[in-house]
């Protein structure tokens, strides 16, 4: 058995997963938080994206083995329980993104990291760096939605 | 365990009153998963109201993201005058109690959710509310016409007294069901056709929503597959012993079409299960390609008896059926001053939801629990009980939010796979995820389809007859299906239905089908038949128009005399589009519309063509699906409808090599991306106060009105999908 430290949503952990292990199934099947989203397994979907660092990261493309130090937040964490919202969450319910919701998490995260690093994205900086793919097209409402959680963070 | 089998009891409890399913049942529990709070007073099967008031309805529908979940507790809740906000929505689980009264069964398709549920759930919210009002006149001794009712308390204004539904459910749920009830006006609607939140969006951006793949027990296992080219394909296995003898692996069980490994974790199943190699014996498509298929599609025409499609007679529900004198329109053609001859052709489909395919099942003393993300609950159910050698009152099928479906979840192929792994370990859940390759290969894709039209025209231009032959695999064949009751002896409507629009006044028409039994795995896609018979209809009438040298969307409306809500919303597509506005040299715009019953969509489209390279500039989309409860969630449908069908129009193809199908990805199966989207501006154009069908009507639509749209710029006419094979974006 061997045991990986690792901290996840501002919590010591420890796992025992083969170095290989993707952080996606190490996050889904043994930490319990399911809501990071396996879809395509190759880096290409995002539903899987995660915060490592305060960046967005595509998990499934990243083993366990190479995760080191580096603190991993994921959709369950990126606003406080029973607090408020994340602005780019709240937008999300008030402009009805979601359809099916699946890829949902993944493109929170991103459009989260995004406007940490570009609090006022232009819409041609959004088109060109939400590479997140949602099958239901729910892409008409992405732009107005960021827009809105731009103004409100 | 206990109360996973639960809701037999409440079965006897509808047959003993002589109730239809879904009806009020008074006094018998809510089964399973959707129990409601101890002490709550049930109103039936889909609802119970707890002493402080909260309300639990069970949403008989899957919701795949279509939203009708939010519709189907907006209309009851409308009737009941509850208080919205503490009203809970539970998933459901298969149940007779739960059948759409339009199909008569528990499956979530075609897009008749909100159409086949609402008068059924407009009486039952009704019915309780005057339950309700009928316990509180008689607590409060005044007649029930002095009582109103709003936000889940009823109010006697006279006296300025009030009670709270929670304190009257119990009261009211031991009350006989009134016969008739009154619904309300449309005027006084609070909730339908309002904008506001959906319910589950909630759960669905915090990551709390409970998909498929995210079910979980303590000591489950889960199940990764190794599969054969086919489901029906012999092989043998190598490397199984390896496998087993793997970190993790519990057991190695043979599923349909290849093997489950069985491990505590997916990384060790998926690890064991890449050990494993199928030499294969036998596939029923052993050798297809991209070559062989288009061969077989053509040869079809010549080699395979057509089978005849009837006329349906527009606006008539349920269809109408006209048989056609193929001698009529054979002396039309054959007499016709000019022939004009079309040939077309789409290639199979992906669904490729975004949740890979995903099934879990537990098999225990106690019966099989099916538990996964199934649009059609009832067969999942039937199939597992088959499956584990079981009576069907020893199987329970709850369904999890579905991860999309868009049809492919209608399949139960999955289902029945998680079943066969699970009986490898008796006693524990076992999930079994298909990775996203296996998704692909492994689709009932929407089948690939051949054209071949001739249209009769007179000395003036006039269109006389029109003649379209389609080939292809049959879906009900495929699926071993019995003809829709009657359609028997006729050709699969599936692939021929609406070939060529009943709407158009032509003088005379015939459909034809030469059906090729290709057993490649085929099944129902969204929009299924107009899929692909909108393209093929659609892009004929404007290639009609062109060679006539008319207006394609002046010759559509000259043929629509009488069509008022097909013309509303062509109109308005063109209006919304400047069709008439100046046409700058390599800009082009096309129209195309698409109808059923309920249903009213056309769509124009602003391109411009240089060289090869096609730019989309503008989508606009004009939609009647009559009364909407969620506007919001309608235009969604339109607008990702149409996303949909952008996808198959511009990239959607799966290649078959050397017996299999080709795609492994979406790096060669292609999807939008945000930065893809052209503007697509949608006009919501009720025509009737009854709802109508939504989930579809924009898909099949649009990739008419971009190859008209091309042929209109000066680039070519496109008879064969996707565009990128000719033109790049």
């Amino acid at each position: 058995m061997t045991m990986t430290k690792l901290s996840v949503n501002g919590q010591p952990r420890e796992v025992d997963a083969a170095g290989d292990t993707p952080l996606l199934w190490v996050l889904r099947e043994d930490l319990g938080l399911p809501g990071t989203k396996y879809g395509c397994g190759v880096g290409l979907c995002g539903a899987c994206t995660v915060h490592v660092d305060g960046e967005a990261v595509r998990s499934c493309q990243l083993p366990l083995s190479e995760l080191g130090e580096r603190k991993v937040t994921t959709i369950e964490a990126l606003s406080p329980e029973g607090g408020p919202l994340h602005p780019v969450q709240a937008a999300w319910v008030s402009e009805q993104v979601p359809q099916c919701g699946y890829c949902q998490p993944g493109m929170i995260m991103a459009v989260a990291a995004l406007l940490k690093t570009t609090p006022r994205p232009s819409e041609q900086q959004i088109r060109d760096q939400v590479s997140n793919i949602c099958r239901c097209g729910t892409y008409p409402r992405l732009v107005g939605a960021i827009a809105k959680a731009a103004s409100a963070g | 365990m206990e109360g996973d089998f639960a809701n037999i009891s409440r079965r006897s409890f509808i047959g003993a009153l002589g109730l239809g399913a879904g009806a009020l049942v008074l006094g018998a529990p809510l089964g399973g998963s959707a129990r409601a709070a101890a002490g709550a007073a049930s109103f039936g099967a889909m609802l119970a109201i707890a002493s402080d008031g909260a309300v639990t309805f069970v949403c008989p529908s899957s919701e795949m993201g279509q939203g009708t979940q939010e519709a189907l507790a907006r209309i009851v809740a409308e009737e009941l005058d509850c208080d919205f906000a503490h009203l809970t929505v539970r998933l459901p689980w298969a149940d007779p109690a739960f059948n759409n009264p339009a199909a008569r069964r528990q499956l979530t398709a075609n897009s008749m959710t909100v159409t086949g549920y609402h008068a059924m759930l407009r009486k039952a919210g009704a019915s309780a509310r005057a339950m309700l009002v009928q316990a509180a006149a008689a607590r409060l001794s005044v007649a029930a016409a002095e009582l109103a009712t709003a936000d889940g308390k009823v109010r006697h204004a006279a006296s300025a007294r009030e009670l709270g539904y929670g304190e009257l459910a119990e009261a009211a749920s031991a009350l006989p069901v009134p016969a008739e009830v009154a619904l309300k006006a449309p005027g006084a609607f609070r909730l339908i056709g309002q904008k506001r939140p959906r319910k589950d969006l909630l759960a669905k951006v915090t990551g709390r929503a409970e998909f498929g793949i995210d079910v979980h027990e303590e000591g489950m296992l889960v199940a990764a597959l190794v599969l054969a080219p086919h489901p029906k394909a012999t092989f043998t296995p190598q490397g199984v012993d390896k496998a087993r003898a793997m970190p993790g692996v519990v057991a190695v069980a043979p599923v349909s079409g290849g093997l489950a490994v069985l491990a505590d974790r997916f990384w060790r199943a998926k690890t064991a299960a890449e050990a494993i190699t199928l030499e294969v014996s036998a596939s029923p498509i052993e050798g297809l390609s991209n070559a062989s298929l288009a061969k077989m599609l053509g040869e079809a025409f010549d080699k395979v008896p057509p089978q005849p499609f009837p006329n349906i007679v527009p606006g008539v529900w349920p269809p109408k059926l006209e048989r056609v004198d193929k001698a009529v329109v054979t002396s039309a053609i054959g007499g016709a001053a000019r022939r004009l001859e079309r040939a077309y052709s789409v290639p199979h489909l992906a669904h490729a939801t975004m949740e890979p395919i995903v099934c879990s099942a537990k098999v225990s003393p106690e019966g099989l629990l099916i538990r996964g993300p199934v649009q059609d609950p009832e067969a999942s159910r039937k199939l597992g009980a088959s499956l584990a050698g079981l009576p069907l009152d020893k199987v329970r099928c709850e369904v999890t939010f579905l991860g999309g479906g868009f049809g492919r979840k209608w399949g139960t192929d999955f289902v029945g796979v998680a079943v066969e792994a699970a009986k490898a370990a008796p006693g524990r859940m076992v999930k079994t995820i298909w990775t996203r390759e296996q998704d692909m290969a492994w689709d009932q894709f929407r089948p690939a389809h051949a054209v071949r039209s001739t249209v009769g025209l007179g000395a003036n231009g006039e269109v006389l007859a029109v003649h379209s032959r389609i080939s292809g695999e049959s879906l009900m064949a495929y699926h071993r299906k019995a003809p829709i009751p009657g359609f028997e002896g006729l050709a699969d409507a599936n692939a021929a239905a609406q070939l060529i629009y009943g709407a158009y006044d032509f003088p005379a028409r015939l459909i034809e089908f030469h059906p090729v039994p290709l057993e490649v795995p085929v099944g129902f896609w969204r929009s299924v038949t107009m899929s692909q018979n909108a393209f093929f209809a659609e892009s004929l009438v404007d290639e009609i128009a062109r060679e006539t040298g008319q207006d394609p969307y002046r010759f559509r409306r000259a043929h629509l005399a009488g069509q008022a809500r097909i013309l509303a919303v062509l109109d308005k597509a063109a209006a919304m589009i400047g069709w008439d506005k100046p046409r700058p040299r390599g800009t082009g715009r096309g129209i195309a519309l698409c109808y059923s019953e309920s249903n009213y969509c056309a769509q124009a489209a602003e391109v411009t063509v240089k060289g090869k390279a096609l730019a989309i500039k503008r989508i606009a989309c004009a939609f009647d699906g009559g009364l909407m409860i969620d506007p919001v969630s309608v235009e969604g449908q339109i607008t990702g409808g149409i996303v949909f069908g952008l996808q198959a129009a511009l990239w959607g193809e799966v290649h078959f090599e050397g017996g299999k199908p080709t795609a492994q990805n979406f790096s060669d199966y292609r999807m939008p991306l945000l930065a893809d989207m052209p503007a697509i501006e949608v006009a919501l154009v009720p025509g009737s106060d009854r709802p109508g069908n939504c989930g579809e009507a924009s898909t099949p639509v649009i990739a008419p009105a971009l190859v008209n749209a091309i042929a209109d710029a000066g680039g070519p006419r496109i008879r064969a999908l996707p565009i990128t094979r000719v033109l790049t974006v």
